[in-house]
């Protein structure tokens, strides 16, 4: 069993919390991600599991045995947590040649001889690397480089395996193919996975569930893929998760305006109260209409129009607010929507998130 | 543990020598503080003079050096040429390489009987030149010094240079406006390097006969009155101040940000007008300098030469006696430089460990004071050590310490120490902490992570280190001089020194110069070989000289 369970934890540096009073209880055998902005303490929280820092405060406990108890003092040493971890630099060894990085944690645990070369091999097959044993990391590329310290954090067979942006240094295509290739391996060896990134893609492709951590390091929102991005607790977390487009919106009895407009409000109604209240929604969640004088939807103007390949960008003006819109662009060709800039359109949306207050909208556009 | 060990070591080899000869110099008998040694200096106007001309022919030299670099480096600049790292590390050289080797080839070409003094009729002769002289031969010295580190801070940035043509071309305008600001940290660095090595020289003033200088004069002080003289104390101490003042006064210029990325330059293959302008300038230095050493180089081959534009016979035999009579000095080099660059290895990198733990806001100040250990001269502490030691008395010995073997390898390790703590920085970069927690996660003492992950991973970094520190101690005359007990337990250079001053020893002298000179040219382009690959090579060598920022 490798359940990880984090229980009120925190952890200061020079007088300032990177993380306080911080619990998350990974289920044996899935893959969990952490996903939060640069310098949110991924990295912090991911040493403390291993073992590397001391918590100020808590208990972490991993299969139900607390390895790090900041009350009673009690911190169980790194190689005695029975897990492996993929370092964000890789941490490959230079002067090691890729069998001997891999074998390392073998031979310190006395493996003979045998057992030590067979699993070895089979490691570094696991990950692909079938042949390039006797090389030196130096004439590797960073994809391999990167399953080298892959197959060295599998190599133990640990019941907990930590990843720590294993995937940033890698050109988009290698990420993408990585992507799948950790998926099966964890399926196939069945061990737990924390997968720590700043990046959603990664973060909603691979994960069973995830957290996603604010720039305080507290823990905003913790589910499964699905759940977290169609229902974001917050703006925070529906922004972290993709393009995020606010149009503020005012109740006046039981009539909806945008903004401070006039311009009536015109799409699903809100789910929460209040007299001030935010649309979030997704630029694909934009259903654009040439503007024939009726009035289905929200009238805009087309303010940039980019031709993308497959998709067509918009940025487009509604009752001054900006908002983006992305259209396939075989469905703009078929019906007549490519404008140009100044056009009128018509905009409906297709679903809404709703949100308490006025949000100022981050970085849009 | 180990930190007090540090501490231990800056307390009894630099600060409490150090501050113990400040202390005799303005203290009387009864140790009071008194200006009595002060006055009598300052009466005295052998030493104000001396005071003059060591800041005259020290500021004169880097001035010179600085001048001569300029247009060149504006040229080459301007042409978008980039030196490859091999001419790069050429221009330090001479740090590996006693000044002194050139006053004397200077005197064997222009002395009195020289190649083309007797046809000058002795009037350009060095030693009778005096003092110019000797500005002027360590200007010639250090100038590839200042040309190299100016070369690596403008090319860099050569993008800036493109941008600067729209200035318009007066060449005044590009150099005051563009040029000179982006090269001031090289610059800076390349002069205060000439001016401190120029303060501190004893060896090449001596061996022109200039004695009124206040590396000589310290000198002579000590050799007439011995160590325990205050106003010895007094000139070294001046000495220790000047030099730490001129260190400061660099530090402002060197520290402006030098950034090696700015634009994506010198992948392009070089035109042919690069390489024609990159060429000359190139041979037309290599050229200088091999005139200027032909001196040294037909000595150390020459049977008779006098009076003669060049030798009338040749010989080997100057090599033999060199390689045999002077094998003492090899091993006394070896010995003294091996066992200063060990120390300065092992404090080095304690040095180098302690300054990146340290809290940020400490950092870029203890980064700089390492550095300043440039500016401690090595004559300043040879008298320093040679005053502190005798009080010492070794503890199972029962004698006192102050003429045994350990004070000039320990002279040296200080002198080296900047060198150290530079290049074992750059070592610990190489080795980011992950890579030590990837090995803790497998378990295994603490001895094997070290023997099995941190050594490796830090030996070529240490080797290097190990280098630099046995270079620099195996040129450092001005302490070696005041502290070599006797003739026989000379290293190299001293020995090189020693020859020379003897007309029968000449040609040994030269030949053991020629030797060594090839000898360090050849260790610096065999340790670039094994740093490979070469990009990474030299991006190192500029962080050792440019990142202290
Ligand atoms: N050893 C340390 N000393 C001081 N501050 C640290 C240390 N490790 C991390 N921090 C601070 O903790 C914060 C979170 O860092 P980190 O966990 O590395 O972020 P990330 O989420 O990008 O991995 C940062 O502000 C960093 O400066
Ligand atoms: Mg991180």
């Amino acid at each position: 069993m490798a359940d990880v369970r984090i229980d009120g934890v925190g952890k200061k540096y020079a007088g300032r919390a990177v993380l306080s009073d911080l619990s998350l209880t990974l289920n044996d055998g899935e893959c969990f991600t952490l996903l939060g902005p640069s310098g949110c303490g991924k990295t912090v929280l991911m040493r403390l599991i291993a073992g590397f820092e001391t918590p100020d405060c808590g208990v972490i406990s991993i299969g139900g045995e607390p390895v790090a108890d900041a009350a009673s003092g009690q911190m169980l040493p790194p190689d005695k947590r029975g897990l492996g971890m993929v370092f964000q630099d890789y941490a490959v060894w230079p002067h090691m040649s890729v069998f001997d990085n891999v074998a390392y944690p073998l031979k310190l645990a006395g493996t003979d001889a045998v057992a030590l070369r067979e699993r070895t091999l089979r490691a570094v097959g696991l990950v692909g690397l079938s042949g390039l044993e006797a090389r030196l990391p130096s004439q590797l590329s960073g994809g391999q480089q990167q399953r080298v310290a892959l197959a060295r954090a599998l190599v133990s067979e640990p019941r907990l395996l930590l990843l720590d942006e294993p995937l940033n240094n890698l050109d988009a295509n290698l990420r993408e193919e990585m992507r799948f290739e950790i998926k099966a391996l964890q399926q196939k060896l069945g061990i737990t996975i924390l997968y720590v990134t700043h990046d959603q893609e990664i973060a909603l492709g691979i994960s069973d569930r995830l957290a996603v951590m604010d720039e305080n390091g507290v823990l905003r929102q913790i589910g499964a893929p699905e759940e977290v991005y169609e229902r974001p607790v917050d703006d925070f977390v529906f922004r972290f998760l993709g393009i995020a487009n606010f149009l503020p919106v005012r109740r006046d009895g039981d009539s909806l305006y945008i903004g401070g407009s006039m311009a009536a409000w015109v799409g699903p109604p809100p789910d929460k109260p209040g007299a001030t209240l935010t649309a979030g929604f997704r630029p694909s969640d934009v259903l654009l209409a040439r503007d024939e004088g009726g009035s289905d939807g929200l009238p805009g103007i087309i303010r940039r129009a980019s031709f993308l390949g497959a998709q067509v960008d918009y940025l487009i003006d509604i009752a001054g607010t900006l908002v983006r819109a992305a259209l396939p662009s075989h469905e703009c060709l078929a019906r007549n929507l490519l404008f140009v800039e100044g056009d009128r359109c018509r905009v409906e949306l297709a679903s809404v998130q709703w949100f308490e207050g006025n949000i100022v909208a981050g970085d849009r556009a | 543990m180990l930190f007090s060990v540090l501490a231990l070591y800056l307390l009894a080899f630099l600060a409490l020598p150090v501050g113990a000869m400040v202390l005799r110099g303005v203290t009387n008998t009864e140790g009071r503080f008194s200006t009595d040694h002060l006055t009598l200096l300052l009466a005295n106007p052998v030493y104000l003079e001396s005071l003059g001309n060591s800041l005259v022919v020290a500021c004169g030299a880097a001035l010179l050096a600085a001048l001569a670099a300029l247009p060149i480096a504006m040229l080459l600049w301007r042409h978008h040429v980039r030196p490859s790292i091999y001419i790069e590390l050429c221009g330090f050289l001479p740090l590996f390489v006693p000044p002194f080797v050139l006053a004397l080839s200077l005197q064997n070409l222009l002395g009195r009987g020289g190649a083309l003094g007797w046809l000058l009729g002795g009037d350009l002769d060095p030693a009778i030149l005096g003092l110019p002289s000797v500005m002027l031969v360590e200007a010639l010295h250090y100038f590839p010094l200042v040309l190299m580190t100016l070369v690596m801070t403008t090319s860099a940035s050569s993008q800036q240079a493109c941008e600067a043509a729209r200035l318009g071309s007066s060449w005044w305008r590009l150099m005051t406006r563009i040029f000179l600001p982006l090269g001031m940290p090289g610059l800076a660095f390349g002069m205060s390097i000439t001016f401190l090595k120029a303060m501190d020289d004893l060896a090449t003033p001596l061996s022109l006969g200039v004695t009124n200088l206040l590396a000589p004069q310290a000198f002579f002080r000590v050799s007439a009155y011995g160590s325990q003289d205050p106003l010895s104390s007094l000139i070294a101490t001046l000495m220790v101040v000047i030099s730490a003042l001129a260190w400061l006064a660099s530090i402002r210029l060197v520290r402006q940000h030098v950034s090696w990325r700015s634009g994506a330059f010198a992948a392009a293959a070089p035109s042919r007008r690069q390489t024609i302008v990159g060429l000359s300038c190139l041979g037309g230095i290599v050229m200088l300098y091999a005139t200027l050493y032909a001196g040294v180089a037909l000595t150390s081959i020459a049977r008779i030469w006098s009076y003669t534009l060049l030798p009338e016979s040749f010989t080997l035999s100057h090599y033999l006696t060199a390689l045999g009579d002077e094998r003492g000095s090899f091993i006394n080099t070896l010995i003294y430089c091996g066992f200063a660059a060990v120390v300065d290895v092992l404090v080095g990198l304690l040095m180098a460990y302690a300054i990146d733990r340290a809290a940020p806001r400490w950092k870029t100040g203890l980064t700089w004071a390492a550095a300043g250990l440039l500016s401690v001269p090595g004559v300043a502490l040879a008298i320093a050590y040679l005053q502190f030691f005798r009080v010492v008395e070794l503890p199972f010995f029962n004698q006192t310490i102050d003429a045994s073997w350990f004070m000039l390898p320990m002279a040296f390790s200080v002198r080296g120490l900047p060198f150290a703590i530079r290049a074992c920085t750059i070592a610990l970069q190489r080795l980011p902490k992950s890579y030590v927690d990837a090995a803790s996660l497998s378990g295994g003492s603490r001895l094997r992570v070290a023997t099995k992950i941190v050594l490796p991973m830090l030996a070529f970094g240490l080797f290097v280190a190990f280098l630099l520190c046995f270079g620099v101690a195996a040129v450092d005359l001005s302490s070696a001089m005041l502290l070599v007990p006797s003739e026989t337990d000379a290293p190299v250079a001293y020995s090189i020194y020693l020859n020379m001053q003897s007309t029968t020893g000449r040609g040994a002298g030269s030949a053991l110069a020629v030797l060594s000179i090839a000898l360090v040219t050849l260790s610096l382009f065999v340790l670039l070989a094994l740093l490979r690959p070469k990009s990474k090579a030299a991006s190192s060598f500029r962080k050792f000289v440019f990142t202290a920022s």
